[in-house]
């Protein structure tokens, strides 16, 4: 009898636990893990989403266009560049200013909340302000570097220097953010083991070696693979400043996505696209999980 | 003494280094704040030196781009369009979400560990893989141009019923039981009880969808055409598009959206930076 009860009991409580997460599940179904099925069906597809019912199935033709795709070829090489420079920018600056921050001063919140002030910014405007501030003629960068002698630059209408103009705003805007995950990293690891290294007469540049960056890894590691996730999607910034150009010099896979998927409405290719694209971000994810799981056993 | 003194430059110069980094992140900023209340004529005759970053001449009306920018694109009425949306995203987002999240923690179901794991995988897809097909099933259901399309699939976020998971668990279940023996129901637990104990939660995951949603550009973009329904960030990009550009009306649209973001981030700092700090802490 008691037992009935409790196995009553036992279901109800399963009745409701699975009525608690249903609506959240459901819309997670169908925006997210249907949409993921679809973007690899529509990859082998010729679809044109203004006419959902002449879709043609045309195999491996999306990717192997892709492969002779020389735009999109240059997309994947620029968003390459990309992660490559802007990733360790933005670590280093961000771990740099929570190290700086990181002390007990009157005072030291203001400059906190500076650092931090452009990740709170939208990328739309931080891309319209800087494109005034790159802008070659009479930008504010321009005048600012005349004053210290330097010649006028080109900047974004230079192929050269598109790039690196996209990447040091982006480190700009974003590396804020990344500072204040440090900064609690750094503020969870314990002070008694600096007071004893202390003790043994260690010097700075030994604390930091040896118990503050150990102390960081896993931080470090989550950060780094955050905003390599978070680079590989770059579109917003080209898309305001240079709409992909000088020359597809700064043109990007999400760009190229978006422009022939969406712009021109070609969504078996610009599926392809995505679809590659999720592939190269799965594996540095899955490189991300063997570091992460090798420093853990040390 | 002497060992006193070293230590006061010492702290000068720190300050100053630190004052002169500061400035390298809010020189945009100020650049923008104070052109905002300048013609163009004087925004290029004060660029050559740190007049830029100062309001140089006081005009009668030292608002007249505002008035200039807000006449020409109706960036008020976009705003409330994105408020208004964002509000519904929040107060439902969040309600299902934290549900999610209770029951992940603290209710025994079948296969919970194993759902709750696929939530979690969920949150490595970038959404910009499955912008396209999102936006082919918006298509299909009629909800383009319509804020059904920019609700209904932002409601669900993996990140966030992660949150409130973390943080339910941290609730002592003790408290819990008195109330199950007092013969109160789950909903009525969760809602009376949890709900109350996990305020700073809900604080971050609002201030978090706030500024998601406010500043976002792509997902608004594809579903929304028609003017009326523009949201904030959309509304600026036309303003950007009118040529030729006016600075100073440019300026001003852009420090009119940044201010309810700062205001929100300001008054909601504890709560934004608790979030942030608990999303890096628990990886």
């Amino acid at each position: 009898m008691n037992n009935q009860v409790a196995k009553k009991k036992m279901n109800m409580e399963s009745v409701t636990g699975l009525a608690f997460v249903a609506p959240a599940l459901f819309l997670l179904f169908v925006f997210l893990i249907i949409p993921f099925a679809l973007s690899l069906s529509y990859s082998f597809m010729e679809y044109n989403i203004l006419k959902p019912d002449e879709k043609t199935f045309i195999g491996l033709k999306n990717f192997i266009k892709l492969f002779h795709d020389k735009v999109f070829l240059k997309s994947v090489l620029n968003t390459f560049v990309f992660v490559v420079s802007v990733v360790p920018l933005q670590v280093c600056a961000a771990l740099g200013l929570a190290l700086l921050v990181n002390r007990k001063m009157k005072g030291i919140s203001v400059f906190r909340l500076a650092f931090f002030a452009p990740t709170v910014l939208s990328l739309v405007v931080v891309s319209i302000l800087w494109y005034y501030i790159y802008n070659p003629n009479n930008g504010l960068l321009n005048a600012m570097l005349g004053m210290l002698g330097i010649s006028a630059q080109p900047f974004l209408t230079s192929t050269k220097q598109a790039m690196a103009c996209i990447v040091i705003m982006s480190a700009w805007q974003g590396c804020g953010f990344q500072m204040m995950i440090f900064l609690a990293g750094l503020q969870d690891i314990p002070n008694h083991l600096y007071e004893a290294a202390r003790v043994d007469g260690a010097n700075k540049f030994y604390l930091f070696r040896n118990i503050t960056l150990p102390g960081l890894k896993n931080i470090s590691i989550f950060i780094s693979l955050s905003i390599v996730i978070s680079a590989f999607q770059l579109i917003i910034q080209p898309m305001m400043l240079t709409q992909g150009g000088p020359q597809n010099s700064t043109i990007t896979i999400v760009y190229q996505l978006y422009q022939t998927g969406y712009k021109f409405r070609n969504v078996g290719y610009g599926s392809a696209m995505a679809v590659v694209f999720t592939l190269m971000v799965l594996i540095i994810v899955l490189i991300q999980k063997k570091l992460t799981s090798k420093n853990n056993e040390d | 003494m002497k060992k006193k003194n070293s230590i006061t430059i010492k702290k000068v110069i720190f300050v100053l280094f630190m004052t002169v980094l500061a400035l390298v992140f809010v020189f945009p900023l100020i650049w923008m704040i104070a052109s905002s209340f300048k013609y163009d004529a004087q925004i290029f005759k004060d660029i050559n030196g740190l007049r830029a970053f100062t309001v140089t001449s006081f005009e009668d009306n030292p608002f007249f781009n505002y008035q200039e920018v807000l006449a020409n694109i109706p960036l008020v009425r976009a705003a409330l369009n994105s408020i208004f949306y964002i509000a519904i995203i929040i107060v439902l987002g969040m309600t299902l979400n934290s549900m999610a999240g209770y029951a992940f923690a603290r209710i025994k179901f079948p296969k919970r560990d194993l759902i709750f794991g696929i939530v979690l995988a969920l949150m490595i897809i970038p959404s910009q893989t499955v912008i396209l097909s999102q936006f082919s099933i918006v298509y299909r259901l009629g909800w383009t141009n319509s804020y059904l399309g920019l609700i209904v699939p932002s409601l669900a976020d993996p990140l966030f019923i992660f949150l409130f998971r973390q943080n339910f668990l941290g609730v002592p279940e003790s408290i819990e039981e008195a109330a199950k023996i007092d013969g109160a129901s789950r909903v009525r637990i969760f809602f009376q009880l949890i709900v109350p104990l996990a305020k700073p939660v809900y604080g971050t995951v609002t201030i978090l969808t706030f500024i998601k949603f406010w500043n976002d550009f792509l997902w608004p973009v594809m579903v929304i055409t028609d003017t009326k329904k523009y949201t904030i960030q959309m509304s600026l990009n036309s303003l950007f598009a009118i040529k030729p550009v006016n600075y100073g009306n440019v300026m001003a649209g852009l420090t009119f959206i940044t201010i309810p973001v700062l205001i929100v981030f300001l008054c909601m700092q504890k709560y934004y930076v608790q979030g942030i700090a608990s999303t890096g802490a628990k990886n």
